[in-house]
């Protein structure tokens, strides 16, 4: 929607830098990428998988001190799981 | 139209982490206390249960916590020469909204300032002499000294069963905690977070080059509640 209207606001304002529409493009893009899946994008934490995040789990610290593993557990979002997700239309 | 509310003792204006626990000594005391705070109404089971995850989108980047810029508008600029413009975006700064104040999206680390903090006029000059500040740097004494605030330092971390370790008890430094501060009158109230600090290869290789890590200090309490 931010980006809709400052298209708008671009084509009314012949001359204005394309750098600020650029910069919220951009931004929303990375929100939507990385942002919890309840914001509607991010499906199935693609974005979470994909830089090992492990999401919005409740409690980390049996794992404070533990260096250099892998985290083993797939990313939760606040939602919940992958498995949940409605089926795609 | 002016609204005729009921008299009252005291009136606080702002109820966040000073507002408060003036509030709670007051009505100890049994005074009348009402309390003005601007934007919403907040408590602990609607707004923050333990359910319920506060995600970075809403809270870091959109400041959800925080007065919205129109609804309390400041203009800012860089220097002089600049037309100050309204902040549209919060940054350096974050205005606390709703009752809470700041004492709802704190980081909740409460370090202690150093003795020569409350003197630092007096310590500049001291130590680097007369000459070292320039005339037009105002700095001043604060009029009041770290010994004489310890008391309140002390009870406000027992009031929010601060973790951390201490770096110096009655004088006598201690291993592990902030070597340069300033005496405290007994240990933190909580041994805090399990730290990776000592463990980790940052730790480990500040102490190898002769640095002495510390862990942050804390109101993240992870033994017990206090209730001093």
């Amino acid at each position: 929607m931010g980006t809709q209207k400052c298209v708008h606001a671009l084509v009314q304002l012949q001359g204005t830098s394309t750098t600020p529409f650029f910069e919220i493009l951009l931004q929303d893009t990375r929100q939507g990428f990385f942002a919890d899946p309840i914001y509607g994008g991010n499906r199935d934490m693609a974005a979470w998988k994909m830089i090992g995040f492990p999401g919005a789990r409740y409690d980390y610290r049996d794992w404070v001190e533990r260096h250099n593993e892998r985290y083993p557990l797939p990313p939760v979002s606040i939602t919940g799981r992958t498995e949940w997700s409605p089926a795609r239309p | 139209m002016t609204t005729k509310l009921p008299p009252t003792d005291v009136v606080i204006i702002g109820l966040g982490w000073t507002g408060a626990i003036v509030a709670k000594s007051m009505t100890d005391a049994g005074l009348r206390v009402v309390a003005i705070e601007r934007g919403p109404w907040r408590d602990t089971p609607t707004d923050f249960p333990p359910n319920y995850a506060p995600d970075e989108l809403r809270y870091a980047v959109r400041h959800d916590l925080f007065v919205r810029p129109a609804q309390t508008t400041l203009t800012c600029r860089n220097n002089p020469s600049q037309t100050a413009l309204p902040i549209r975006t919060w940054g350096s700064f974050l205005l606390p909204n709703g009752v809470g104040g700041a004492g709802v999206h704190w980081n909740a680390q409460t370090w202690r300032f150093l003795p020569t903090d409350f003197v630092l006029k007096t310590h500049l000059t001291q130590r680097y002499g007369a000459k070292f500040l320039p005339e037009d740097i105002t700095i001043q004494d604060w009029g009041v000294t770290y010994d004489e605030l310890e008391p309140h330092y002390d009870t406000f971390e027992y009031l929010c069963g601060t973790s951390g370790i201490a770096g110096n008890l009655k004088g006598q430094k201690q291993p592990f905690g902030n070597p340069w501060e300033g005496p405290r009158s007994r240990p933190y109230p909580d041994a805090g977070a399990k730290a990776a600090l000592r463990t980790c290869a940052m730790g480990r290789g500040s102490e190898r080059n002769g640095l002495q890590p510390l862990p942050a200090t804390l109101r993240q309490s992870v033994a017990r509640l206090h209730e001093p």
